[in-house]
This record gives structure tokens, sequence and C-alpha cells, in this order.
């Protein structure tokens, strides 16, 4: 298993885990989301795609209220 | 009509999304209103919330989002949060705001030079939030921006136009529309920044924590129409050191 930091908490993978896997996995809604790895933004159609090594950092924002 | 970049807007009135009760107050608020162009932040998402999306709520035809970068310190990290937004949000609008300093939240000049030179050449409408300062609105203008987001007041401060003097020298310089953003706190300060020329006004505080939410949204969209409208008509000119009689003044008692 491979450690990845999503949104600055640690989860164990599966090694050569792709980044649709990772999202479906801890079921976080697709829309409206984006998603960087290692402060590299990945589009949508990457995520299938793109596999995450060990220590790799993930972030996922969306919006929220604000002025 | 206004228009900012390829985009048209009957209302003048642009709204944010931040301190409302709750998610329905701040729909019915939004509807209220009739803005056209309503700003959200940038968060992490919470993963152990899944009911967590304020998208749901704010999903209607005549309204279009406007990210903003708020949260972010420096020219970098707000090029890094557009990029996001334009992804999770498919719009390449955003509302560039770099405050580092958390206690009076005033915008870094500098920074946002720096950022809206890059983000310009990255494609996206920028809407800069700025002070008041009418020689960084003519800089902005020059590398790119589609228009000037000077403050009224500081953030959240409900002080009204504290900039007014300075707000006169952009509208009066400016090519690209300006919208006054920030420390509009009541109606009336809305309807003298569009008497004044501004040609919008952005307002969140001041409808969110009111009593009433929903009347204040009305209240803000009856103003800024009359502000406009008075505008246009031309406002009749000050009279200083004596008064000038809107009566005649012809005896008719003797």
């Amino acid at each position: 298993m491979i450690h990845i930091k999503v949104n600055n908490t640690t989860h164990l993978f599966k090694p050569n885990v792709t980044l649709d896997e990772i999202i479906k996995g801890l079921d976080i809604s697709v829309n409206g989301i984006a998603v960087a790895v290692n402060e590299n933004i990945i589009t949508k159609t990457e995520w299938h795609t793109k596999t995450l090594n060990e220590s790799d950092e993930v972030l996922v924002i969306r919006a929220t209220q604000g002025g | 009509m206004l228009q900012i970049a390829d985009k048209k807007y009957t209302s003048r009135l642009f709204t944010g999304t931040g301190k409302f009760s709750s998610s329905q107050v701040m729909r019915e608020a939004l509807l209220a209103s009739e803005s056209e162009l309503v700003t959200v932040a940038l968060k992490r998402v919470d993963i152990e919330d899944t009911q967590d999306d304020i998208l749901h709520h704010i999903n209607h035809s005549h309204i279009n989002l406007l990210p903003n970068t708020s949260g972010v310190r420096n020219a970098k990290e707000a090029v890094f949060a557009a990029q996001l937004s334009r992804e999770a949000l498919e719009t390449n609008w955003v509302k560039l705001e770099i405050h580092p300093d958390p206690k009076y939240l005033l915008p870094d000049p500098i920074e946002t030079l720096k950022a809206t030179e890059e983000l310009v050449k990255l494609g996206f409408v920028v809407m800069p939030y700025i002070h008041a300062d009418p020689v960084l609105c003519k800089r902005l203008e020059e590398v790119g921006v589609q228009c000037v987001m000077p403050l009224g007041a500081p953030i959240g401060s409900n002080k009204g136009l504290k900039t007014q003097d300075f707000l006169e020298i952009i509208i009066d310089q400016s090519n690209v529309p300006v919208i006054v953003d920030a420390g509009i706190g009541a109606p009336s300060h809305a309807a003298y920044a569009m008497e004044l020329g501004a040609d919008a006004v952005l307002v969140n505080t001041a409808i969110a924590v009111s009593q009433n939410p929903v009347e204040m949204a009305k209240a803000f969209k009856m103003a800024v129409a009359a502000g406009r409208m008075a505008f246009e008509a031309k406002l009749a000119p000050v009279v200083h050191k004596k008064a000038a009689a809107s009566s005649p003044l012809t005896s008719f008692l003797n």
C-alpha cells in the first residue's frame, strides 16, 4: 500500500492507484470540484490515467460561500 | 446595458454568497436581488461531508458565478487558485483578491498587478479587488483587466463610500467598467455610488447579515436601479454660497 495525502489527511491506497479511483474511493461528489496533485492541476479528462506515487499530495477544492 | 468582456448585464447589482445564515436564505436573497453575477469562494473539500455543495443552492439560469481568490497571499497563489476555479466551475472569470493582512483585509496592489498580468496572458477575465487607487486602476487597465473593483471602505465594515474622492477620479479616468466593491453597508450607499457614475456595485455583508436579507436584497436592487437612473438623467448642479429659489420670487401680497 502507498500513503497519499488528500486535503492533508493521509490515506492508504494500492500501488499505481489512479486519481479517478481515489475520488471514487473517498466518495467525493465530482460536481464542481478541481483537483491538483503536488500543486499541478489535473483536468477531469486526465483523472483516469493519472497514477499516484508514494507520498503524493492531492488537493481537492470546491466552491463555498464568499463575497 | 452594462457590458464586461463579452457579457451583458441587465442588473448592476452584483452579490456575494458569504455570511448568510442558511443556504435557503441565501438562495431567496440572491433571487430577490435579481443579481446576475454572484461571487463564490474556494475551499478544500470536506471529505466527511457529502452534503457540502453550494452550487446546488445557486444554480439558476440567470446567475453567473464569479469565483474569487480569497485566502491567497501573493500572486503565485492567486494564479493557482484562479486555475483551480476555472477547472472547478468551468469559467475563466475570476475576482482577483489578494489580501494577506487578516486584520484589515486590504488588497496588496503589487501582487495584484503581478497576478493580473499573468492571468490575462492565461486568458482569464480578471476583475481585481483593489484599493481606490486611480494610478493602480490605470496600470491594471494597461495590462488588460476587463473592469476594476475599488473598495468604498474595508471589507464587511458597512461604512459606505469613505474613498469617495478617489472613486470619482477612477470613474472619471477609467476606460473599463468601475464596480464599487466592499464597504457598501446600506442601499443609500449603493445608490450614491451609482449616482457618482459607478457602473455597478458588489454587495454581500450588508444583505447577508441584515435582519431580513430577502427584503434587504430587494432594497439594494431598487437603490442601484434608482442611482443609475439618476446618473443617466444627470443630477442638477450643486449651488455653493447662496440659495437658488425653486419658486417664483415675484411679490403677490401687495
